[in-house]
């Protein structure tokens, strides 16, 4: 450690601490059980059961299964993430993590890997009814192609859960209220329940938006091959969320600044009750 | 003006600063709407991926309709609970309001007025979508009026009665409310058949399924306004016996959610939940 | 880790502070701070005490960089708040009187490593550093309990622990001891004036609105209300700031319905105290250069129609100068008309 800049050590510790706190709780309030990992599933259920009801193929099932495990995620992204700031402004903890030292993206960093940790358990109750509820089957994969789709969704996601959270910080309720609002929009542009390809135009338009679109798309296509009816090839998938990735987290670091400097400004920082 | 309507007015105009408190009138309209659409949309999208073609089938029309209609559930049943949860462990008033005279009863009803009225806006604007934009039709509608009105009547009872009970078990709930609000949203959704019929759910839920007013309301639903039942099991029903069913889990849960509220209010005295906070 | 500035660098600066609140939603504009001059040396403990809305809290916020000023400047540790505010929330603690804040799920112990992190404590010096903090506020017995069983007592203390853990070369107080139970206040009270003493350089900026409380810690006050500054010494000073000669207070009950105002009555300089609507008496708060006097004016008020139900007297106190300076005292109202 005392190789290492002393900035770089102390960003390194407060991103260990924040991800300690979300690792930690995950298994001391065992509800997460239910709150997340049986409950999303439940919506993914309705929906599998609605492609029977329509005489689907079942890889049209598989579709919708892969797409509620990911929506696990995404619900980590915008609540775990997006809104947890605003939640420690409402309890008065806001103001004593950035009366600290560290850096900002240290503690959403950790908020992020700590997330990250706590939402895979929590994703394998998905594949669990996926494989033993509803009988769904995958074509053989390369796990190296996998991984690395894998890897590169989330690190575009909680990116963008990063830049959510900065949001957040300035318009309070307003940004609750946006993010409340976005969960359904998204589901629905990020084609988590369809082939994003049904969409024609504004699929490729979401596909360019949004790194869940492109992240769900190439998995489907990795785990189910041609059945996924994909939109693009999964290597132009890949790069696209390298992209996003490295856009979003200095869009995630710029935003934080900017509004942080704002919301000084305005004293919406240790404002309550917004 | 009599005390009980002038404190349940006085409910109503909180319920409305609370849920109007945005800044840009445009993000609150987005919100009221954007979610009820973007689920028909989910749905619109599904059918379009099977099908390859425009989505002019019976059954697609009954699920939409429904779907059109469960924003009532999502916001009365559910949002009814996320007030007591708010009013308790966001603003601290819980406890203000259930020692004055006006009481947890009549502030309970007067906030889910406006939550009825927002949600109305959201059936409406689905309805809309359907119709004009997607060519949906539900000319059934004028054959039975009188039907249609007990039916909607009855299923707007069923989902105040639903509210209230949803209110008083969060009344005895701490931070767990939020996990159980989450999954009164997605069970009955689950439950309810609201995109497919109840007739594909395994047998322990469909018996639960048909307990639940709303099952019979979305069928009724379904039925009058389309001609067409989406579950097999129930297509065997007269349109009479859909309704009597409707009236009869309709009472039956109103009545027995009448009966609770009033226990957990209790219960929520003797526990002292009123006014503890839990949430961090 | 805390590295003391040099001797002529102050360890908090203020020069024409203000901070203006715009406003929203048709509320009016908020001038927290008119324009402040603070100078603050290293090794004090500084008080800044004045009523509720006063600026006091406004002003800790923008010290500790979680507030932008309107306009002026800022320093702290030599470092501006604005422009250098990483340099400052290094040498910087913040303690919050009244809060309830922490992660629910953690224990007293977790949460006090958790802000050591944040800090970059190494976990060697952070351990003992919070075993001692533990024992000092006296949760010796909840170190492993979680925060959300503690009472909110409890919860204030472990917020108080929280504030020391980063050792800290300028501590922010801001109303510490509010809400808490008699012994636990005296207790923190003694330990912030121990922990000053312990090592040279540490300095503290305390707020409070408990005339005690100022009066035992504070090496100099400033008196703030309404956003200025009005004064600022010793305490010792601002009490001899108060001319000599003897406190008075007066409880009357107009006894004959209309008589003339009590102060007119009586002709001398007048405060006034808390009304006493149970007894329906009034309070008035007198300083007499020469204590012969009082009988003539206890005369003067019986023969102006007021009954004089109780007298005492004392020396000069803080709360005397606040009054005389202010214009009223912390919980006082306003004249009655």
């Amino acid at each position: 450690m005392r190789l290492l800049p002393r900035d770089l050590v102390l960003d390194l510790r407060a991103m260990n601490a924040r991800a300690y706190v979300r690792i930690v709780g995950s298994f001391r309030q065992l509800d997460w059980v239910i709150s997340d990992a049986v409950l999303p599933n439940l919506g993914m259920c309705a929906f599998v059961l609605l492609y029977r009801a329509l005489g689907a193929p079942k890889s049209y099932e598989a579709l919708a299964v892969i797409g509620g495990i990911l929506t696990t995620y995404w619900i980590n992204v915008l609540w775990g993430m997006g809104a947890q700031l605003y939640w420690e402004k409402q309890a008065g903890q806001l103001q004593l993590l950035f009366a600290a030292p560290c850096s900002r993206m240290a503690i959403l960093s950790g908020m992020a890997l700590g997330g990250f940790a706590s939402t895979l358990l929590r994703s394998l109750v998905g594949v669990a009814i996926g494989i033993w509820v509803f009988h769904v089957r995958v074509e053989t994969f390369s796990p190296w192609l996998f991984t690395a789709v894998f890897v590169l969704t989330m690190s575009s996601l909680y990116a963008l859960g990063m830049t959510f959270a900065s949001l957040f910080l300035l318009y309070g309720r307003e940004a609750w209220h946006t993010c409340t609002a976005l969960t359904e929009p998204v589901y629905f542009l990020s084609g988590l329940y369809f082939p994003i390809r049904t969409l024609g135009a504004l699929g490729a338009v979401a596909a360019g938006l949004l790194p869940l679109t492109l992240g769900v798309d190439a998995l489907r296509q990795v785990l189910l091959g041609p059945a996924a009816h994909g939109l693009l090839p999964v290597r132009t998938e890949l790069l696209a969320l390298l992209a996003f990735t490295v856009v979003l987290l200095f869009a995630a670091r710029a935003s934080m600044r900017w509004l942080e400097s704002l919301a000084k400004r305005e004293g919406r920082l240790t404002l309550r009750w917004q | 003006m009599r005390p009980s309507f002038a404190r349940f007015r006085v409910a109503a105009w909180l319920g409305w600063q609370v849920d109007s408190n945005w800044a840009d009138p445009i993000l609150f309209v987005i919100y009221a709407v954007a979610r009820p659409l973007a689920v028909a949309l989910i749905l619109v999208a599904m059918y379009w991926a099977v099908s390859g073609h425009a989505v002019h089938s019976t059954a697609f029309t009954g699920f939409y309709l429904a779907n059109a209609f469960h924003s009532y559930v999502n916001s009365v049943v559910v949002d009814l609970g996320w007030v007591v949860f708010s009013e308790r462990e966001e603003y601290e008033m819980l406890k203000y309001i259930a020692a004055s005279p006006m009481g947890l009863n009549t502030f309970l009803l007067g906030r889910a007025v406006i939550k009825f009225g927002r949600a109305t806006i959201s059936v409406l604007l689905v309805l809309a979508l359907g119709w004009f934009a997607l060519g949906l039709r539900w000319g059934n509608a004028a054959a039975h009026p009188a039907a249609l009105a007990a039916t909607l009547a009855l299923g707007l009872a069923a989902t105040l009665a639903g509210a209230m009970l949803m209110a008083g078990a969060c009344l005895v709930l701490t931070r767990a409310a939020m996990i159980v609000l989450d999954g009164v949203t997605l069970s009955l959704y689950l439950l309810c058949g609201v995109i497919f019929p109840v007739d594909l759910l395994p047998v322990p839920l469909r018996v639960v399924s048909f307990t639940l007013p709303w099952t019979w309301w979305y069928e009724a639903l379904r039925r009058l306004l389309t001609g067409v039942s989406a579950s097999a099991s129930m297509g065997k029903l007269s349109d009479a016996q859909l309704v009597g069913g409707l009236a009869v889990t309709t009472v039956v849960f109103s009545g027995v959610a009448a009966l609770l509220f009033r226990w957990l209010q209790d219960r929520a005295r003797a526990l002292g939940r009123l006014d503890q906070t839990t949430l961090f | 880790m805390s590295v003391p500035s040099s001797a002529t660098v102050p360890a908090v600066e203020a020069r024409t502070l203000r901070r203006v609140f715009r406003a929203s939603r048709g509320s009016p504009e908020v001038v927290a701070l008119v324009g402040i001059d603070l100078r603050i040396e290293h090794g004090e403990v500084f008080g800044l005490l004045g009523p509720n809305g006063a600026g006091k809290t406004t002003a800790i916020k923008i010290f500790n960089t979680l507030l932008f000023p309107t306009s002026g400047e800022a320093r702290v540790a030599g470092f501006d708040v604005v422009r250098e505010a990483q340099e400052v929330r290094r040498r910087i603690g913040l303690v919050s009187g009244g809060e309830n804040s922490g992660y629910g799920i953690l224990t007293v112990r977790e949460c006090l490593w958790m802000f050591s992190q944040f800090y970059g404590i190494p976990g060697h010096e952070a351990r003992p550093r919070i075993e001692r903090l533990i024992e000092v506020v006296q949760l010796g017995p909840q170190a492993g309990t979680r925060i959300n069983r503690l009472s909110t007592g409890q919860r204030q203390r472990m917020n108080f622990a929280r504030g020391f853990v980063s050792d800290p070369e300028i501590l922010f107080l801001d109303e510490p001891t509010l809400g808490m139970d008699v012994t636990a206040a005296r207790i923190l009270r003694e330990f912030v004036l121990e922990w000053v003493r312990e090592r040279a350089g540490r300095t503290v900026l305390l707020t409070t609105h408990y005339m005690a409380e100022a009066d035992q810690m504070c090496d100099r006050l400033a008196i703030v209300d309404r956003g200025r500054v009005l004064a600022c010494d010793t305490p010792a000073a601002l009490r001899r700031s108060v001319e000599g000669g003897q406190h008075v207070e007066l409880e009357v009950r107009e006894r004959v319905p209309g008589a003339p105002p009590a102060n007119e009555v009586l002709g001398v300089a007048v405060a006034w105290g808390a009304p006493h609507p149970e007894r329906g008496t009034l309070t008035l708060k007198l300083r007499l250069p020469d204590g012969a006097v009082l009988g003539g004016l206890l005369r003067a008020l019986e023969e102006g129609g007021w009954s004089v139900q109780g007298v005492s007297t004392r020396e000069t106190s803080l709360e005397d100068a606040f009054i005389r300076i202010v214009g009223r005292g912390l919980e006082d109202a306003e004249a009655p008309s």
